[in-house]
Order: C-alpha cells, then sequence, then structure tokens
C-alpha cells in the first residue's frame, strides 16, 4: 500500500512539473506584445460578411458640418446593409476631434453598421477617442480574410512597437 | 489585409500616390513593409488619407504578395469606397462610386 501511494505522488509530481515547464515554455515563445492589448484583443469573426471600406469620410463640402459626408449617408442609405455588412472606417471620421463630432459620427455610423472599425486619422485624434470608439487596434477574421487594423499616425507612419508585435503575432 | 488611414508605404511606389497630408515631423521609412512577417501570406493594405485634392483611386502591386491601395473620399464627383463581398470560398473587390 505504501509503494502505491510512493507511486502515486511521485506521477503527480512529475504531472506537476510537466506541466509548469509546458506552461513556462508557452509563455518564454510568445513574442513580446503588450500583455495588456494581448489579453484584451479579440479576433472578431464573421462568415459570408459584405465589407464597406470607406476613407476619410469627413463633410468636405459643408464648412459648417461636422460628421460623416452627406454624399456617403446617401449612398448608404441606397445600400442592402444588413447585421452582417461590416464597415471598415480608414480614418478621419471628424473634420474637427472633439467630443461632440467624434460621438456624432459614432451615431451617424451605428445607423448603419452593427459592426464596424476605424482606422484612426489624423482628424480624429482626441483624448475623448477611446471612451467614445474604444481600442484604436482592431483585428477581424472572415471566410477569407485578417483584417487588422492600427493608428499609423505616428514620426515613421508605422505602428508602435506593440502594435507592430500584435499585428505578426495574429498573422502568425 | 491591413487598413491604415497615412499612406505609410508611399517609399514602396516612390511617391507615386499624394496623401492628404504629410505632417512635417513625418519621415516615412524607406522600407515600409520591413517589419511585417508575411511569409508566404498575401497583404493587401488599403489606406485612407486620399481623396481631399481629387486624387484617383490607387492601386498598385509593389511585390509579389503585397498589393497597395490609396482611396478616400474629397466631395468630387468621383469619390468611391470599396465593396468587398465574399462567400464561404469566394471573393470580389469592387470600387463603386458613391455619386451615381
Amino acid at each position: 500500500m505504501k509503494t502505491l501511494l510512493r507511486s502515486f505522488t511521485k506521477r503527480i509530481k512529475n504531472f506537476l512539473i510537466l506541466s509548469f515547464t509546458l506552461i513556462l515554455s508557452y509563455f518564454l515563445m510568445v513574442p513580446e506584445v503588450s500583455c495588456n492589448n494581448l489579453f484584451n484583443s479579440k479576433i472578431n469573426s464573421l462568415n459570408k460578411a459584405d465589407i464597406f471600406v470607406m476613407g476619410h469620410v469627413y463633410e468636405t463640402n459643408n464648412e459648417t458640418d461636422d460628421g460623416i459626408s452627406q454624399n456617403l449617408l446617401n449612398f448608404l442609405n441606397s445600400q442592402r446593409i444588413d447585421d452582417k455588412t461590416v464597415g471598415i472606417f480608414s480614418g478621419d471620421l471628424v473634420r474637427s476631434p472633439n467630443e461632440i463630432s467624434l460621438m456624432n459620427a459614432k451615431l451617424q455610423i451605428e445607423k448603419y453598421f452593427k459592426t464596424y472599425f476605424n482606422a484612426i486619422g489624423n482628424h480624429d485624434k482626441h483624448e475623448s477617442y477611446s471612451n467614445i470608439f474604444g481600442e484604436t487596434f482592431f483585428s477581424l477574421e472572415t471566410n477569407n480574410f485578417l483584417i487588422l487594423g492600427a493608428d499609423f499616425n505616428t514620426n515613421n507612419w508605422l505602428p508602435i512597437n506593440s502594435d507592430k508585435n500584435l499585428i505578426n503575432y495574429i498573422i502568425s | 489585409m491591413l487598413i491604415s488611414h497615412p499612406i505609410f508605404w508611399l517609399e514602396a511606389v516612390d511617391y507615386a500616390v499624394q496623401p492628404n497630408n504629410i505632417p512635417d515631423k513625418v519621415i516615412p521609412v524607406e522600407d515600409p513593409f520591413e517589419w511585417i512577417e508575411l511569409g508566404n501570406k498575401n497583404l493587401i493594405v488599403i489606406s485612407g488619407d486620399s481623396g481631399k485634392w481629387g486624387q484617383k483611386f490607387y492601386y498598385e502591386e509593389v511585390s509579389r504578395n503585397i498589393t497597395v491601395i490609396s482611396n478616400g473620399l474629397g466631395g468630387y464627383s468621383n469619390d468611391s469606397i470599396i465593396k468587398i463581398m465574399e462567400d464561404e470560398n469566394r471573393f470580389t473587390f469592387e470600387r463603386v462610386k458613391i455619386n451615381n
């Protein structure tokens, strides 16, 4: 009985050592990625999505209107958009960034798209941006694509290192 | 697919496309794709800082597996967006004029 117990204890010990080693090696193999980003970023996923990619969408014909281009809104009104249609904005939702204009843009977008993302533009930069739109990094996986977006408004127009690492981690 | 606002790949196309704006402090890097570990995967980059000066839709394959696109609205009659339609096995890219 004693021998059996000793053998069982030894097996448990070996199992614990092996598990610890595996967990440790997993974390050592993960590239340097901001923990905050790694654990907070989820890859959204959709099947058979229709995707609208729209850039520099603020109203340019009327300087007093600080929202989304009326021409674009008219176009979206004419489209068949359902819950599976994704809106991808490649930045500059508003002309002058402030809490009101960004919130207004958000409400305009959400009238059309349940799922949408914005690769932040220089005109969107404001302290309230993240509170309104969430993280500037985004990822979406569809049947055919992995779509990634980040803040490229840096001094060399490349994402910050943690976003670069995150992009490489996801595409790997 | 990678979405950015700035046309960070200007150097890769020898400035063949004009961005809406290049801030004074910005120096675009010579090899803008050096940091991406693509392997054999294909990359399509879509950048939106375009259109303000009437720039046309721009599309170029800068290497075997990297394609760049710039497109944005500017209040012009030929303003367009990109519509991607996909089902389980295939997808189509379409440039759609919004003012028709």
